[in-house]
This record gives C-alpha cells, structure tokens and sequence, in this order.
C-alpha cells in the first residue's frame, strides 16, 4: 500500500514540475535566427504589402471568420472592414484551433511563409514524383498528381504566370 | 517469483491503471473513425429564418445588426459580425452563427454546442494538452503492447494462446494485412 501511495506522489510532482506551458511570446527555438516585428500587424496591412513580412514573424489581428472542422489545423483571419482575408496554419504549440473561435478577435503570433506557384514549380514537383519510382506511395502520387493538375489548371484559368500565395504558420495565439 | 505469476499481475495492474485511457481512447477512436459522416466534437443545428428584407442592408451598425437578432429571439449571445459578400451578412454568436441574404431575407442560423464527453475524449485523443500528457499517452501505448503479450500468456491449455489462441491471434493479424494488401 504504502509503494501506491509513492507512485501516486511521484506521479502528482511529476504533473505539476512539467505541465508548465510555455508564454504566448511565439518565439521558439526555430525562431532563433528570424526577424521579429514587434509591432502588431493588422490583417490588411499584411495583405497590402506581403512580401515585406515573409520570413518574418509577426502578431498578426483580425477576425476570425472560418476554422477548418476537419482537423482545425487552419483557420481564415478577415478583416472586417475590407474582408481581406489570410490563412493560418496550426503550428508549434497550437495542436488545434477550436470551432469557438470563430467570430472572436484574436491577436496571433507566427512566421509569414509565401508560395510561388507557376509552371516551373509544378513541372519539378512531377519530376520529383517520377524521381521517387515505385518507392513513392500509390495513394499519395495519385492525391499528388490531382493537386498538380488542379494547380495547372487554376493557373491557366487566371491567365498569369504564377500564383502567388501568403500565409502564416500560427505558433501561439490569444483572444482579445 | 514464476514468470507466469509476474505475467499475470502485469496484466491485470496495467490493465487496471489504463482502464480509463482504454475507455477514451476506443470511444473517440470510434467517433473519429466516422468523421466523414458527423461532427466528433460538436452537436451542430441549423435552422430556416426570415427577417424583412428592408432591415437589411450594407454598412450595419452593431445597434441595428442586435435588433435583428432580437427580432428572430435568438439566445444566443452577440459576438461580431462581417459581410463575406457584399450581398450576405454573417453573424456571429457564442454557439453557432446565422448567415443572412440581403436581398431575400432569408438567413440560415447554425448552433453549434460541444458533444459532452465525445468532445473531452477526442481532445485527449488528438494529444491537445501535449507536454507532459504527451508521455503519459506514450507510456499508455507501451501499456497496451505490453498488455497484448501479455495477454497471450495468460491461460494454459486448450484455451490458451498453444490451443485455439493461436487462431485468434492469427485471424486479428491476418485481417489488417488483408486490408493492406488491397489498399496500400
């Protein structure tokens, strides 16, 4: 009896000494070397001009107006005013967003990434999948090559050369 | 100390100390299984509604957006709102939100409330506490290996894992390679 009743103790300091979650501050470790805007960056000054914030991280605010049901590893922050919008991804310490935060302002801590996608980047993607042979996973070359051909075609269907896509990879968050 | 009496209490203390994470675990591992055809965590609602459409219009203030609301007497508690279209206001509330058409009126308000249980269960399952609850479901899944050797060590004889158990065991492998060899 007396055995249970240290292993329940242990247990018990244990759970207090390591569940100490870490500040809202979004800095980590894979941060170390990217610059950081102290500053709060509202939705529509980011989508007005993106590029001066990718590799950067940043607190982002605005709306949140949709959260992924599926998985909540994404959600869509909006600005009201001028419905801009920009998509958030779950990462680091965020394992999901809640369904709850939809319709709340949040203010939400994260490295802006950006994708180019044009014909160079697809047609190295395909060589990349035909790179990989029979080795590469049936199921995940078919999705693959559904997602090439849905990306030529909204290219094609744009009439650019490339489309160019922003968003932020979200490692902290906190509701206003 | 036999082994087979070290076996035995293995199985049944493991097997005691991870009855509740068994519970959770197989009930949201079910829950999630059917993910296409519901919502795991969330009781959703969705309901018809009608307001004047002259109560309606771009540009509304907070003031005149509550009105409505009180209107339609719904309960729910005002939280914000936005116009994802130019034609169509969405409201949003604590436990759901009520999209309305600007031109027809017509608005389709959804409440959304957590599934008790199902909800607490699958934000175990998806390892939302991470830190230290992560370890513990780590030494959970060892528990189970450890339960499933154990297990077959259990019974001697005609009833044990050298008698029909075997079959079992074989028949519980056999089925998910099957699935394997069809689908991967």
């Amino acid at each position: 009896m007396k055995s249970i009743k240290f292993l329940f103790l242990v247990l018990i300091s244990l759970f207090f000494a390591c569940n100490e979650k870490p500040g809202s501050s979004g800095s980590s470790a894979d941060n170390a070397d990217v610059e950081v805007i102290e500053t709060v960056v509202l939705v529509d000054d980011l989508m007005s001009d993106p590029d001066a914030y990718v590799g950067k991280v940043i607190e982002l605010e605005g709306l949140v107006t949709h959260v992924c049901k599926h998985s909540g590893k994404r959600l869509h922050l909006t600005s009201a005013a001028t419905n801009e919008m920009v998509r958030v991804e779950a990462t680091g310490d965020i394992t999901q967003f809640e369904r709850e935060l939809e319709g709340s302002d949040v203010r939400i801590t994260g490295l802006v990434q950006k994708q180019v996608i044009d014909e160079d980047y697809l047609s190295k993607w395909e060589n990349e999948m035909a790179s990989k042979g029979e080795n590469h996973d049936h199921s995940e070359s078919v999705e693959e090559s559904e997602q090439i051909t849905n990306m030529r075609k909204r290219l094609e269907d744009s009439g650019q050369d490339q489309l160019v896509s922003y968003w932020v990879d979200g490692t902290s968050f906190e509701v206003n | 100390m036999k082994w087979r009496k070290l076996n035995r209490i293995l199985h049944r203390d493991i097997g005691y100390f991870f009855f509740g994470m068994s519970v959770i675990y197989g009930l949201s591992g079910i829950a999630l299984n059917h993910i296409d055809d519901w919502d795991p965590s969330y009781n959703i609602r969705n309901e018809r509604v009608q307001v004047v459409p002259e109560s309606l219009k771009p540009g509304m203030s907070k003031d005149e957006v509550l009105e409505i609301l009180d209107d339609l007497d719904i309960d729910s508690k005002y939280k914000s709102y936005y116009y994802p279209r130019p034609d169509i206001l969405k409201v949003f509330l604590k436990g759901g939100s009520v999209t309305f058409n600007i031109r027809s009126g017509e608005g389709s308000l959804e409440l959304v409330s957590r599934r008790s249980v199902f909800y607490e269960f699958n934000f175990l399952h998806y390892n939302n506490p991470k830190f230290i609850y992560t370890y513990f479901a780590d030494i959970y899944g060892a528990g189970l290996i450890i339960m499933a050797f154990t297990g077959l060590y259990m019974l001697q004889g005609r009833k044990g894992f050298s008698g029909r158990g075997k079959w079992f065991v074989g028949l519980g492998i056999l089925i998910p390679l099957i699935f394997l060899l069809f689908y991967l």
